[in-house]
């Protein structure tokens, strides 16, 4: 009796545990530490159809074999269930290993030799499978399957919130078309890279995007197509960059590009990349082939300096302003003759 | 179809909605009623191809029901009607092993096996 009031109490931490944690790598990682408590396993590992992801959570002492057995065997698992073909190779394993506090130390060959693979369903779709694993033989008993169970269900509750909290967090941050980020989220950031270049005295760069002849290609060929170069300008925009620079749709044919630590000469180097780059890919239609330009206008700190953020983005816009009236297809950038010079000692 | 067979065709199906009904009992309070109530429409999917008889078992997180199967049956021998039903209770078995190798059989075969020898039963007759 004590010993199933002290599975029920360990059960019912671990659901709480779970119940905290909206982050799936959180979920993971909790359930991962305190499952040992409560089964005799080496391993946990889930596997998630949507990401091919496959994280397991082991015992120190695991070997090698063993967790290669473990993946054959949880792939093997979503297959039964999903009849979808799927190999290890398709699958990107992540292996954490910890020491399980109260591993049942029986003799063993490090073979997997029992298992309780429990498919995720979530209103009749299979999300993954979760998997508990042991090196013994018949590990696993009704109550075992029972207690796991309800530790499956409470996982698919959790990560069912945290799919809703991803996709409000999508919504609220990215543009739906475009995927690049909305404005809102742009502001946020190009807030924090303005006050950083300040603070720190390090370069700051932004680029204003504007694709040539927007309305004409609408007129012609419809709002369809539009969309459609809009999602082609925003793909090439995104494949231009360094790793930290942000893109993000500043509104209608508008882009904007945060350059943190990019001084003038290097915002003009990745301005005239993007421009070559739009040029010479044209967007394939179905009826033909559209050639698609831009026009670019750069703001560059410590070339200029701006009293605030919007300050900023107005300079780029006076430059991108300048190459339209120059016959677009062209970078500009923004001199001030007006601006004292920047003090101190810029890095970049 | 003769009087005779029809009536071995509504015992059969009333000897396996009784094992169904066991099954659902047993093994929901294991695995829950949501993940059963998957396995067996899996099973019914997979099957229904060989034996069309199988599309009209009825299952929600209610429970199982074959009583549709009651109207349906009349054209078809008690052997299909045997074969078909005996097929999908050892597919669902393979689903069972799939998700816990043999702790939920193991649960099971001492109710399952004496209804499958008398299913064979009525059909020898």
């Amino acid at each position: 009796m004590r010993i199933i009031f002290k599975n029920l109490q360990t059960l019912w931490s671990i659901i709480n545990a779970i119940n905290a944690n909206v982050e799936l790598p959180n979920i993971i990682e909790t359930a991962g530490s305190k499952l040992s408590h409560l089964f005799n396993i080496v391993a946990f590992s889930i596997l998630l159809k949507e990401n091919l992801a496959l994280y397991i959570s082991c015992d120190e002492s695991t070997g090698q074999r063993f967790v290669d057995e473990v993946v054959r065997n949880t792939i093997k698992t979503l297959v039964f269930f999903t009849g979808e073909r799927l190999s290890p190779e398709q699958v990107r394993t992540h292996v954490e290993k910890r020491r399980f506090e109260s591993r049942w130390m029986e003799p063993s060959d490090g073979r997997l030799k029992s298992h309780i693979s429990l498919p995720l369903i979530n209103e009749g779709k299979v999300l993954g499978c979760a998997s508990l694993n042991s090196d013994q033989m018949n590990a696993f008993d009704a109550q075992a399957l029972q207690f796991f169970s309800l530790i499956t269900y409470q996982m698919i509750s959790s990560m069912k919130t945290s799919q809703v909290i991803s996709s409000m967090k999508d919504m609220a941050t990215f543009d739906p078309l475009t995927q690049l980020y909305n404005r809102t989220s742009l502001n946020q950031a190009l807030e924090i890279e303005f006050r950083n270049s300040l603070q720190n005295r390090q370069p700051l760069s932004i680029i204003m995007v504007d694709i040539d002849h927007f309305k004409a290609i609408n007129d012609q060929y419809g709002h369809d197509e539009g969309d459609r170069a809009l999602i082609h300008i925003a793909s090439l925009l995104k494949g231009s960059l360094r790793k930290h620079d942000i893109v993000a749709r500043f509104g209608g044919e508008e882009f904007l590009i945060v350059l943190p630590k990019a001084i003038m000469k290097d915002a003009v180097v990745i301005a005239e990349r993007i421009r070559k780059s739009i040029e010479a890919t044209p967007l394939s239609g179905s009826k033909e082939t559209v050639h698609l330009t831009v026009s670019l206008g750069i703001a560059s700190i410590p070339a200029i300096w701006p009293e605030s953020k919007e300050e900023f983005i107005k300079c780029a816009d006076t430059a991108l302003y300048e190459a339209k009236e120059k016959g677009r297809n062209r970078v500009c950038f923004y001199v001030s003759t007006t601006d004292p010079p920047a003090k101190g000692i810029w890095l970049g | 179809m003769g009087g005779k067979k029809a009536n071995v065709n509504l015992d059969l199906i009333d000897l396996y909605a009784s094992l169904l009904n066991e099954i659902w009992g047993r093994v929901s309070e294991l695995i829950g009623e949501g993940l059963l109530e998957f396995l067996i429409q899996l099973t019914i999917d997979r099957m229904s191809d060989r034996f069309l008889i199988l599309n009209v078992i009825r299952v929600s997180e209610a429970g199982i029901s074959l009583e549709s199967m009651r109207n349906q049956c009349q054209n078809i021998s008690p052997e299909d009607v045997h074969r078909a039903l005996q097929g999908f209770v050892k597919n669902l078995f393979n689903a069972f092993t799939a998700i816990s190798e043999n702790v939920i059989n193991r649960e099971l075969f001492s109710t399952v096996l004496p209804k499958l020898r008398e299913a064979e039963q009525m059909i020898s007759r």
